[in-house]
């Protein structure tokens, strides 16, 4: 009896809590601080040095959002461009990242894999200047279009560049993704299709593609993550003749030093972000339930 | 053999320099129930999936109703699959996975729902169609998997240890249903395994293989009595084995037989004489029910010396000493009385030849 009711006293805090501490530290103070500083930035009259007890004021958000120009012209544009390089970014990972998950020998398999990871090891600037070297007027992309027969095409400093630029960024990053979910599909459930009689693309579509969904989700938020807040690319690639929120974020807060309303756009890209990625889910879901 | 359904001829199957089928023949009759028995590494599941389409055998063919099915494709092979692993689909509900075969095939919609409620009763599965798979346990889970392999009426049904992962008290309650569906469907069945007590109980007919070859086919019977080789006569079942030469078999089975140093052995009733000639050095094979304790001043009994006793449950089983320092496994019903020596007499056994050393 009298066991149970020390026990009883002691102090109530559960250990578990604990063990979350390092890491609530650690997201709360390289996160959670530096953004709530930047929202606090961001209710500061635009182009005043912020400062910590200043007059709070939405005028920065309502720049934005009362103007058709940032919307259509800048917020659509990096809507537009990230969802259409994530778009081909998936259509080429998902098949390149089957073909390197069904390698069967594990030397040509670990070659490809640093083969498309590699690229990462430099530095996003240098990578764009090799796609620039590709997409060159009278580089060999262009030549080898020409070659076939093509009308003369324009691949640098516009949309097409910058889209090219971005799915090239996010191609590594999605294969890897995606090599672990298509090596986590028992091949027995394959089998167990064929088995039944299914061809070749019923098992694809019955069994392969909702397997592989979840993953596919995953990876189409890692890169589009990473592509609509990109700077450097419709920088280099666009020439800047592209206008994305992200180059648009740097130049104002590095160039024009408005660090108020560039603060006010980093969260109207981050809703942008979250918006985008919940119609793409839900979309996505949809798509998989009705088959 | 005429009306074997399914033929395995001469199927040999090499990786690299590892041969894992070497000569593989077997013919197997319309709705007869047949297991490959053996140890992992014995070439069993290389056999099932040679005749299931997915591994292409070195040389050799499978007849599957006279048909060579060498140049068709898993797909068309129609037969019923249930994986070890089970393989079910985890994101379709369990009506949605025992209804693939059937959708596959175009089968119209109401046909479906009455041929999959049909076969969901049949496995007791019924309820539980809006389940997904991981909502279900493992027997029921195996029982989908059954379920889907079923429902398209397959001329062959394989089963890949499909009670292995189940724990055993269930495993033996599937054992006792698969028997009673068995008796129901009559089907062609090939049910791969590495329990020989699923072997002996549910099938047919029971192949032992090891390392590549079929060691021995025969009714689980056949393979459990006479054991033709010593691999089969170890692998199934308890047995004491004794290093003994012939001296001889009168025909009533009754069998005088010398132990390493001397010590005569007799055995009353031997099975499987044939073969061997007095003088001749084999391995006597004796079940530990078969062997009898008998008082250690009877006449004509061995000498024993009680070693160790376990209770199983449902008997003692007594590990004995002979002379010469052999061990002779016993069965017996009730604890043995008396000390550590007691007599010995050997009611059956048979020969087998001794696996050269």
């Amino acid at each position: 009896m009298s066991a149970a009711a020390t026990t009883a006293r002691l102090p109530r805090i559960a250990p578990q809590w604990l063990l979350l501490a390092p890491a609530g530290l650690l997201l709360g103070g390289l996160f959670g601080f530096p953004l709530a500083w930047l929202a606090q930035f961001s209710l500061t009259p635009p182009g005043t040095q912020p400062a910590l007890l200043g007059p709070v004021t939405l005028d920065n958000y309502a720049r934005f959002l009362g103007d058709a120009f940032y919307l259509e012209r800048i917020l659509w544009t990096t809507i537009r461009v990230s969802l259409l390089s994530c778009a081909i970014a998936v259509a080429i990972g998902y098949p390149l990242a089957f073909w390197v998950a069904q390698t069967r020998s594990q030397k040509l398999k670990a070659a490809l894999i640093a083969a498309i990871v590699c690229p990462l090891w430099l530095n996003t600037v240098i990578r764009a200047f090799g796609v620039m070297l590709l997409l060159f007027d009278n580089g060999p992309v262009v030549a080898l279009a020409e070659g076939v027969g093509l009308p003369p095409l324009q691949l640098l400093y516009n949309e097409t560049g910058v889209v090219i630029g971005l799915a090239y960024l996010a191609i590594p990053f999605f294969v890897i993704a995606m090599i672990g979910v298509i090596e986590q599909i028992d091949a027995r459930q394959v089998e167990a299709a064929y088995s039944l009689g299914a061809s070749g693309p019923y098992m694809f579509r019955r069994v392969i593609l909702p397997a592989t969904l979840p993953g596919v989700l995953n990876g189409f938020v890692l890169i589009f993550c990473i592509s609509i807040a990109s700077f450097a690319i419709p920088q280099l690639l666009g020439g800047g003749k592209v206008p994305m929120l992200g180059m648009l974020i740097y130049r104002t807060a590095n160039v024009s030093g408005n660090v108020a309303f560039a603060s006010a756009m980093s969260f109207i890209l981050l809703a942008a972000t979250i918006l985008s990625l919940s119609v793409v889910t839900i979309a996505l879901k949809r798509a998989a339930a009705r088959r | 053999m005429t009306d074997s359904f399914v033929s395995l001829r001469s199927l040999r199957k090499n990786y690299g320099q590892v041969r894992v089928l070497d000569d593989v023949s077997l013919d197997i009759a319309r709705n007869q129930f047949v297991s490959l028995l053996g140890h992992s590494g014995c070439g069993k599941t290389t056999t099932l999936r040679i005749v299931l389409g997915f591994l292409q055998a070195d040389c050799g063919s499978v007849l599957i109703d006279g048909r060579d099915m060498t140049d068709v494709s898993p797909r068309h092979r129609g037969i019923g699959m249930v994986f070890q692993s089970y393989a079910l689909w985890p994101h379709m509900t369990i009506y949605e996975n025992v209804a693939f075969g059937l959708r596959v095939r175009k089968v119209a919609e109401p046909e479906v729902a009455a041929r999959v409620g049909d076969v969901v009763a049949r496995l007791h599965l019924g309820g539980l169609e809006q389940r997904l798979p991981r909502e279900l346990s493992g027997g029921q889970q195996q029982r989908v998997a059954l379920a889907r392999a079923l429902v398209i009426d397959p001329p062959l049904l394989l089963l890949d240890e499909p009670l292995s992962n189940l724990d055993r008290q269930l495993r033996e309650d599937m054992r006792l249903e698969l028997k009673h569906l068995q008796k129901r469907i009559a089907q062609t069945t090939i049910y791969v395994t590495h329990d020989q007590d699923e072997a002996l109980s549910l099938s047919d007919r029971v192949v032992v293989m090891n390392r590549g070859r079929i060691e021995q086919q025969g009714t689980p019977q056949e393979i459990y009595y006479e054991p033709r080789t010593e691999f089969v006569a170890r692998f199934i079942g308890k047995a004491t084995f004794l290093d003994v030469a012939i001296e001889a078999v009168d025909p009533g089975g009754r069998a005088r037989l010398r132990a390493r140093d001397g010590t005569p052995i007799v055995v009353e009733r031997l099975r499987q004489a044939a073969g061997h000639a007095p003088g001749d050095r084999a391995l006597l094979a004796v079940r530990p029910e078969e062997a009898v304790l008998v008082p250690a001043t009877e006449p004509g009994a061995l000498r024993a010396r009680v070693v160790e006793h376990l209770f199983l449950g449902s008997v003692y089983r007594y590990q004995l000493a002979l002379a010469d320092g052999s061990d002779v496994f016993i069965d017996s019903r009730g604890p043995i009385d008396g000390g550590a020596d007691a007599g010995l007499r050997f009611a059956g056994g048979c020969l087998v030849p001794k696996a050269p050393a």
